[in-house]
């Protein structure tokens, strides 16, 4: 398989008239196309940095990033990106969220709204199109924050820990719905969370990063067959053994962190 | 009530009762209590109405008995003597006259200062060197009474129009432009982010996100530039003019005509009136989402 990104020797420096911090140093990794992966490390390892320098938000201080064999040159249309708060338009009715990217790029109202149409009856929306986002619960948020990205169809989806802040059940459904979606329309799906069981369960390859400055720690496959269930992810074949090599990678740095 | 707008009327602190249809007992409690509520606010609404309208008549009785018999109508004169005046001036056209002018005055101005105010406070806000530059000048100007720029705006343009027009642009150009430019400067980043993603030119970003985001900001400044609009206006035709509202209160001054003065007053009343309808209107079109939000914070 190609890959859809990849990182040659990528390093962040954030500088500032008072301090300058290493983010990431030296990352070198491929992520192929079509695969689900997974980024994961402790808070302030530079996890954030490296999605957005992926999605051409930041650039890198040293190193590259191609897309398709080709140098990013900042932002490119062909990603979407899904932010911890779901940060939709309050201003916006739920389904005029969904359509603003059609809406842009100046698609005729009568098929945008077609297609809005679809992928609210995909995320289970329906019903609450013309609801503002603050009438919204927290997970229905974050459902329209993945209709409206999945709108326009871009083909590498970066999620900076989307499921964070949803309660237990939400999110174990938001994860088999974004599972499910993933498998209908295959996608480049990058994901940072803090959750290790979220990680294995997703993905194909869990990426660890140490603490600050982000190094690659360990690039840990997951094995377990797919379609997965989430709900009794722990039963499945290959759960115990993955999350066993990524979490002896975590082991350390959890312990460290409870010192300080 | 469709099924669909039902489960949606259901949902409380953000849970929805989706998972399973209410019972046929169930949906007719909360029916009948949504009927209760319904009829309670209704009672309320017109309670209030019924109690606004006697307060309003026993003011005005209260006045039209004192004046006379307790007090002077040469001081405060009195409704009746106020609203024949009134009707008077507008169907002889004098009162026409001099709102044609005003209104001039203060469209234009209110137009010329909203639209210099909104782009420069645009420019500015997101322009971070722009902003540390002017910074300290912005606060400079921003602490000089307007009012009190009447006097030099009408020696420059004269006693006509230009000055007036001219002083209701200053007035409403620094409500706007301090609004627009606070409001510009607290945009959300990461909604201006998501709009790059998804392939949005820097004036789309502009139109569709900055300025709808700042736009309770700018909105504040618009509402508080209509009285303030109408301060300006009158106060550059007490100090020079020869037509206009303003110059029909300070004429009627002068000839000891109270009733008169009074209706001028009531004239600027009317115009704060249809101007605050005007802004009700802009707030129904683009800020109920935030009367929505604020009452979804509450409960």
């Amino acid at each position: 398989m190609a890959e859809a990104i990849l990182y040659r020797d990528v390093s962040k420096v954030f500088a500032s008239d008072s301090k300058a911090v290493l983010a990431l140093s030296h990352i070198d990794l491929a992520v192929e196309e079509n695969s689900f992966t997974t980024i994961v490390g402790p808070s302030g390892c530079g996890k954030t940095t490296l999605l957005r320098i992926s999605g051409g938000l930041m650039s890198p201080t040293s190193g590259q990033v191609l897309y398709k064999g080709k140098p990013l040159n900042g932002v490119h249309r062909e990603i979407g990106f899904i932010t911890q708060d779901s940060n939709l338009y309050p201003w916006l009715t739920l389904q005029e969220n969904v359509e603003f990217a059609l809406n842009l790029r100046g698609i005729p109202r009568q098929e945008s709204n077609q297609k809005a149409q679809g992928l609210i009856q995909m995320l289970g929306l329906k019903g609450f199109e013309r609801h503002f986002p603050s009438q919204l619960s927290g997970g229905m948020q974050k459902r329209a924050s993945i209709a409206r990205t999945l709108i326009y169809e871009p083909n590498v989806i970066l999620m900076d820990e989307p499921f964070g802040p949803l309660d237990a059940q939400t999110r174990l459904i938001l994860q088999q719905e974004l599972l499910r979606i993933w498998n209908q329309r295959k996608k480049t799906i990058l994901f940072i969370t803090h959750d290790l069981v979220e990680a294995v369960a997703l993905s194909d390859l869990v990426v660890i990063l140490s603490p600050r400055p982000g190094r690659l720690k360990a690039v840990v496959e997951v094995k377990i067959p797919r379609p997965r269930n989430v709900f009794e992810i722990h039963g499945m074949p290959g759960f115990t053994e993955s999350y066993g090599r990524v979490w002896n990678c975590m082991r350390d740095q959890i312990y460290m962190g409870t010192e300080v | 009530m469709s099924e669909e707008e039902y489960s949606a009327s259901l949902e409380i602190g953000g849970t929805a009762w989706t998972a399973e249809p209410a019972s046929a007992a169930d949906r007719q409690m909360v029916e009948a209590e949504q009927a209760k509520a319904r009829q309670r606010a209704r009672w309320y609404a017109a309670k209030v109405v019924v109690m606004r309208i006697l307060f309003g008549a026993a003011f005005l009785a209260l006045w039209e008995g004192i004046s006379g018999p307790w007090i002077n109508p040469f001081f405060i004169s009195k409704p009746s003597a106020i609203l024949t005046t009134l009707i008077a001036d507008l169907l002889n056209g004098r009162i026409w006259f001099h709102l044609q002018t005003s209104t001039v005055e203060l469209a234009g101005g209110y137009v010329i200062g909203t639209i210099t105010g909104l782009f420069l406070g645009l420019a500015i806000g997101r322009s971070r060197t722009l902003a540390d530059v002017l910074d300290p000048y912005i606060l400079m100007l921003y602490s000089i009474p307007r009012l009190v720029l009447a006097p030099l705006l009408i020696l420059w343009l004269g006693i006509g129009i230009a000055s007036k027009l001219a002083l209701v642009a200053l007035v409403v150009f620094f409500l706007v432009f301090f609004n627009t430019y606070s409001g510009v400067k607290n945009v959300n980043e990461e909604l201006i982010q998501i709009a790059r993603v998804m392939g949005a030119t820097r004036l789309q970003i502009f139109r569709k996100v900055i300025l709808r985001d700042a736009f309770p900001f700018i909105f504040t400044g618009l509402r508080m530039a209509v009285p303030y609009g109408i301060l300006g206006m009158v106060i550059a035709e007490f100090l020079a003019s020869n037509k206009g509202i303003g110059y029909y209160i300070f004429s009627a001054t002068y000839q000891f005509d109270t009733a008169r003065l009074f209706a001028g007053i009531m004239v600027l009343m009317g115009y704060t009136l249809i101007l605050n309808a005007l802004m009700k209107l802009l707030h129904r079109r683009f800020l109920r989402w935030k009367d929505i939000e604020r009452q979804e914070v509450s409960t």
